[in-house]
């Protein structure tokens, strides 16, 4: 046995081993950890970029993951100072030719559900029948287009993707601006920027420039806490509102109440007025194709006509290039005939097309679905109407984007818009896209 | 630096644990440590060497005094006589068993508490004396190798002589765990050794002396160097070697020696002197000549470390044929309840049961009180421990196992014959298992066949003018191998 | 006046108990890095390993009616095997494993001391002959330090993860997938410090065998033109094979020109296998075949031994 002297001995340099071991493991993590995040980051962005080029990616830790049965990791892709681009959704379904498994990489944008890739995961056990120029045709046809996904034969005469349920007609792509003309009592000027892509509101943007060109943005001074509103920060609310607004695809869903508040969007409290009022604007002159150079150009020469002097001679311009003039003190300048108030686009056009009530029946296509139609998720595309089903368990209301598929070959594209709308109805609970 | 030559010593052997170790501590102890012991009797037996017995010389009843002869070597034997280390009354002649196995008559004295010493103990006025002078007071003063090995003195310089050795070894590479004995002796009598180095090698005919001691021993290294610049003008053309070792046992066997300093393995049968031309005495036998020179006194003391399980060491100096049990009732601080008693030290001694009866001998130079600890054995790990410290390159647990098996063909035939029974397999055995005991056993039954080299003939020609040393006949004798020998020792000036 | 035995009466300090003790704390570092890089299941699984060998090697050596030294060796013994095994390994897959070690291994072969090969070497590789699937499932150290389903249903997948991705201080620090001990190497040679400090061990098999590994790798290298020796030695777990399976004196021969050679030969084999297979094939199988060779190598050198004798008596 051990003398005393030794149980003693062995006991110390038990602890102090233990001790010493722990600390250098300790040292050892803190000194690669660094190492191991790029090393991470790494794998990442090898695996990632051909879905979704992002500066970073992080595991999503949601317990939402596991009820989800397909869906065994999500990433969240970042850019550089931690903003979020967009999700990685790793996707596994079967292959119903073969029945084995085929995993699949789904990248979703953050601000427009758009699919920005689909490939192969890099541990696909590449046992299904699905090859890889066949999730590249599915690819080809969704890149850009908002999710969730549905597929079937397209009539020709009828083939547009504009057709998603809430999305307003009569867009034109491009970037479109409007502004209040008159201050608010703080000297805020409001203005909305907004992104239209296939006639679909990609981005929209909602702030306001003070007429005191010292004073930051409304935004920035709200995050600074000058400017305050009850409940969330303004910038909050904001950006909540511009993508219920990209949600929803049009302002009047945004239910305004006649007080100008809204009870339907979770967190906003502010009095939503002046945004509707400048996003149909905004809609509007993306339907007449008056785009924001063409906005501030119109302004410009409003200005100079007004003060018989260039305009940039008056200061007027803020470090943004904004045009900070309130015209309150000048109501003549937008009065039209018979007393009709007039905005920018109709100042400078003379345009009075209204173009609130577009006609939309020109260029919408409808979709029937059918549940017994041979197509094994019940769709059929057809030139007249949709019939309300369901495609992976997403109604048809929701249903974004059709594609064409893989001419014959449904079992496969079937599976592989599986894998899309299972990333769908991830994100969907995920992000609270609905509410 | 230590000036001197380095040996790096044989590379086996073992230097014993840190927490065994406890030779600082008694160092710093040094002072009031070295006591003499007066018991109040002694047992003196008449074989304490390698050899014939001798024959008692009193009788009961007779009253004797300190160095006085109490045993005589018979004319033809080889043997060397015993003296009384205590004035008193013989009051036994008996047989006694020692603990080594050996029977031998003894005589018991009874101490009268006084110190009366025999008349021919006395100051001897003139120490330039002749080299067969010297050998005939080491033959009568009872000399023999105290480091245990107990081969008459008078033996190994003969031996010397006829061989024509060109150096002698002062051996103060005393190693043993707890033993202290020699270390302390030549830290307080550094004089002496130096002295009885020269008077020896003057007997042996040589001029060259070699000290062997471990590099460690700073202290005595000092003491031994400071008694040869303070004794430097009292002899010349004698050349004094220092040779450091490397402390490790057991670093002060002859074979060890032979093989670290002249790279020599010594075989059965084989010493020193024929195979290396040198011969070695033990520290503590050189500084016995002195005293036996100086002085005239026999070998009636010697110096006996006495330690027990604490590290504690008391090292004093006592009568030869001092019962055990009265060497640890005189010295303070050690427990006389002490469950195990070792007569020895602790790798080469044996355990007794009687410390009331056993003495200790001229080659003891130590006794350890331990107390009741049965280590359990293990089976044997195959780690070959045993294999990496034995001094001789023996395979102790083959060997162990061939011999416990029957198969002592085979143990032959691996060297089981070799073994000296130095218990460093035995120490180093994670398993406890007692390997020394075993192998050294069997090695010690095939060697009482065999043949001792201080048995041959030609050792035996001092034995034929054996004498008592007493007043009367140490001028005849001294007279005698005057007219043999021309070699005297180079004292002059020397005032006893 | 009678003796009772001869000396020596003191023994070292180093008994087998001291020993055992001495490797058993030389584990520590590697446990401290499989605990803190696996969490909960690795401690359970380590505790598991060794207690069951402790209680099936008492329980052997009572059913034997024998005398169990009891001397930590078998704690030390249940320790390594958990070292070597897979962090999501099950406890029954590992009972399984100890059990065999144990059992049939050591006490089947003559118990403590008589055993010639490994045992947690043997019970390793037998729980890779039977349960190949579960050597896959290597997961990455610090994730799921709470997990504990694993010991009851065992890896919940392959971690396809290549050893080039990794940085070098993240292979030196041990944090790549790997067996529960034999990642760090700085762990494992702080244990083999602490065990040169001790002074219990001698290591002319694992320098050798460490040594002559290096060479035949480095001259793969310069013969391939890659430089792959510094990362296989520190990935493949040849220092914790060195460091803790041979230097079990129980199965090598631990010193002299033999040993050296046991190393070399193990070496090579290492080297060999190293062309054909990967993981713990390459740790568990050369030190057993050592073993093996440890009982040849001594009848060999008896008998030759014996031999030259003969001649030289002979002669003379």
């Amino acid at each position: 046995m051990l003398s005393r002297d030794n149980v003693i001995r062995f006991t110390v340099e038990a602890v102090l081993l233990a001790i010493g071991s722990f600390l250098l493991i300790v040292l050892g993590i803190i000194g690669t950890n660094g190492l191991e995040r790029a090393r991470v980051q790494e794998g990442y962005r090898r695996e990632f970029t051909a879905v979704l080029a992002a500066d970073m990616y992080q595991p999503v830790q949601s317990d939402l993951i596991e009820g989800y049965s397909g869906v065994t990791e999500v990433y969240e892709g970042l850019d550089s100072i931690g903003n979020p681009l967009g999700f990685v959704v790793k996707v596994q379904v079967t292959d119903h030719s073969t029945g084995n498994p085929i995993r699949l990489l789904v990248g979703v944008d953050y601000n427009t559900a758009q699919l920005t890739g689909l490939v192969r995961a890099s541990d696909d056990p590449r046992t299904s029948a699905i090859s890889d120029e066949q999730v590249a045709t599915i690819l080809e046809q969704t890149i850009g287009q908002q999710i969730p996904v549905a597929y079937g034969v397209t009539d020709e005469n009828t083939a547009s993707d504009d057709v998603t349920t809430g999305r307003l007609p009569g867009l034109n792509d491009g970037i479109y601006y409007a502004q209040t003309l008159s201050a608010d009592r703080s000297g805020y000027i409001d203005y909305v920027e907004m992104s239209i892509e296939n006639g679909v509101i990609t981005t929209v943007q909602w702030d306001a420039f003070n007429t005191d060109m010292n004073i930051k943005n409304r935004r920035e001074s709200s995050l600074d806490g000058v400017y305050e509103v009850q409940g969330l920060n303004w910038a909050s609310q904001s950006y909540i509102l511009c993508h219920a607004l990209m949600d929803v695809q049009n302002p009047d869903l945004l239910a305004m109440k006649s007080d100008g508040t809204t009870d339907i969007i979770d967190g906003v409290t502010v009095n939503i007025r002046t945004f509707v009022n400048l996003c149909i604007e905004c809609i509007e002159n993306s339907r007449a194709g008056f785009d924001k150079d063409m906005y501030n150009a119109g302004l410009q020469e409003i200005i100079d006509e007004l003060f018989e002097a260039d305009y940039e001679s008056l200061g007027v311009v803020n470090d943004d290039g904004n045009i900070v003039f309130s015209f309150e003190g000048y109501p003549g300048v937008f009065l039209g005939p018979e007393g009709v108030r007039l905005n920018v686009r109709q100042k400078i056009t003379g345009d009075m097309t209204d173009y609130s009530d577009f006609d939309s029946s020109e260029a919408e296509l409808s979709v029937e679905v059918s549940g017994n139609s041979g197509n094994e998720d019940g769709v059929r595309v057809s030139d007249t109407s949709f019939e309300q089903d369901s495609i992976d368990g997403i109604p048809m209301t929701e249903i974004n984007t059709y594609i064409e598929g893989i001419e014959g070959q449904l079992r496969q594209t079937s599976d592989i818009v599986t894998a899309v709308n299972t990333a769908y109805r991830f994100l969907k609970d995920y992000l609270h896209w609905m509410a | 630096m230590l000036q001197g030559r380095h040996v790096y010593s044989f590379y086996k052997g073992f230097h014993s644990d840190n927490a065994l170790d406890f030779s600082k501590r008694s160092s710093s102890d040094r002072d009031v440590m070295l006591e003499r012991i007066y018991p109040r009797r002694i047992i003196l037996p008449m074989c304490q060497h390698r050899g014939d017995p001798c024959v008692p010389v009193v009788k009961v009843g007779e009253t004797v005094t300190i160095g006085q002869c109490v045993g005589a070597p018979a004319p033809g034997t080889m043997a060397v006589p015993v003296h009384s280390g205590i004035s008193g009354e013989v009051t036994a002649i008996k047989p006694v068993v020692l603990p080594d196995g050996r029977t031998s008559l003894a005589v018991f004295i009874e101490g009268n508490r006084k110190r009366t010493f025999h008349p021919s103990v006395r100051p001897r006025n003139n120490v330039n004396v002749s080299a067969a002078t010297v050998m005939g007071i080491i033959r009568d003063a009872g000399i023999v190798g105290m480091g245990g090995e107990g081969i008459p003195t008078i033996v190994k310089l003969n031996r010397a002589r006829r061989l024509k050795v060109k150096e002698i070894l002062v051996n103060c590479l005393q190693s043993e765990p707890y033993a202290e004995s020699d270390h302390l002796m030549i830290g307080e009598y550094a004089d002496h050794v130096i002295m009885g180095a020269v008077a020896m090698a003057g007997a042996c005919g040589v001029r060259i002396i070699n000290i062997l001691i471990s590099k460690d021993r700073k202290y005595e290294i000092t003491a031994l160097r400071s008694a040869m610049e303070r004794s430097f003008s009292m002899y010349s053309g004698y050349a004094f070697n220092f040779v450091y070792l490397k402390p490790r046992f057991p670093q002060g066997y002859y074979r060890m020696v032979a093989r670290a300093l002249y790279e020599v393995n010594l075989e059965e049968g084989e010493s020193l002197e024929q195979r290396c031309r040198a011969v070695m005495f033990n520290c503590s036998t050189v500084y016995a000549c002195w005293n036996a020179i100086s002085e005239s006194m026999p070998l009636t003391s010697r110096v006996i470390s006495i330690s027990n399980e604490d590290g504690l060491v008391h090292n004093v100096i006592a009568p030869i044929g001092t019962p055990v049990s009265e060497l640890y009732d005189n010295v303070n601080g050690v427990s006389s309840t002490s469950k195990r008693i070792i007569w020895g030290n602790l790798m080469t001694g044996i355990e007794i049961d009687d410390p009331e009866n056993t003495p200790i001998l001229k080659t003891t130079s130590g006794i350890c009180l331990l107390t009741h600890h049965i280590e359990t054995v293990a089976p044997c790990t195959g780690c070959e421990r045993c294999v990496d410290v034995c001094p001789l390159c023996l395979e102790p647990d083959k060997l162990y196992r061939m011999i416990r098996d029957g198969n002592q063909k085979t143990a032959d035939k691996f060297n089981a014959g070799r073994c000296i029974s130095c218990g460093a397999c035995s120490y180093i055995c994670p398993s406890n298992i007692d390997l020394a005991t075993v192998v050294g056993g069997y090695a010690s039954a095939l060697r009482g066949t065999g043949s001792f080299p201080y048995n041959s003939v030609g050792d035996t020609q001092w034995t034929d003018d054996v004498s008592l040393l007493s007043a009367d006949q140490v001028k005849v004798t001294e007279s005698k191998h005057k007219s043999a020998d021309e070699i005297t020792l180079p004292f002059k000036g020397w005032d006893a | 006046m009678n003796s009772r035995r001869q000396a020596p009466f003191i023994h070292t300090e180093k008994n087998t108990v001291y020993i055992s003790a001495a490797h058993l704390l030389a584990l520590i570092p590697v446990m401290a890095v499989a605990i803190v890089y696996y969490g909960l299941r690795a401690l359970i699984l380590i505790g598991f390993c060794a207690v069951l060998f402790e209680l099936a090697d008492e329980l052997c050596s009572y059913v034997r009616g024998v005398h169990k030294a009891r001397d930590l060796n078998s704690i030390v013994y249940g320790i390594v095997l958990a070292l070597l095994l897979p962090p999501d390994t099950p406890l029954y897959i590992a009972a399984i494993g100890v059990l065999f070690a144990s059992v049939v291994c050591r006490q089947i072969s003559g118990g403590r001391g008589s055993a010639f090969l490994n045992p947690a070497a043997a019970g390793r590789l037998l729980i890779r002959i039977l349960f190949a699937s579960n050597e896959g499932a290597l997961a990455m150290p610090g994730e799921g330090r709470t997990y504990l389903r694993s010991l009851v249903h065992g890896s919940s997948g392959f971690e396809g993860v290549s050893l080039s991705e990794f940085y070098r201080a993240e292979l030196l620090t041990g944090r790549f997938p790997s067996f529960l001990g034999t990642s760090c190497a700085v762990m494992i040679l702080a244990g083999l410090v602490y065990l040169l400090a001790k002074r219990i061990c001698r290591f002319y098999l694992p320098l050798s065998y460490i040594g002559m590994l290096t060479v035949l790798l480095f001259i793969k290298d310069v013969y391939t033109g890659t430089s792959q020796t510094g990362v296989f030695l520190i990935t493949s777990g040849v220092l914790f094979t060195g460091v803790y399976l041979l230097t079990d004196e129980e199965t090598i021969i631990p010193f002299g020109s033999v040993s050296i050679f046991q190393g070399f030969m193990c070496s090579a084999l290492t080297f060999l296998m190293s062309f054909k297979t990967t993981g713990i094939d390459l740790l568990v199988i050369p030190v057993l075949l050592t073993g093996v060779m440890t009982g040849v190598l001594n009848y060999i050198v008896i008998t030759f031994r014996v031999s030259e004798e003969e001649k030289l008596r002979v002669k003379s």
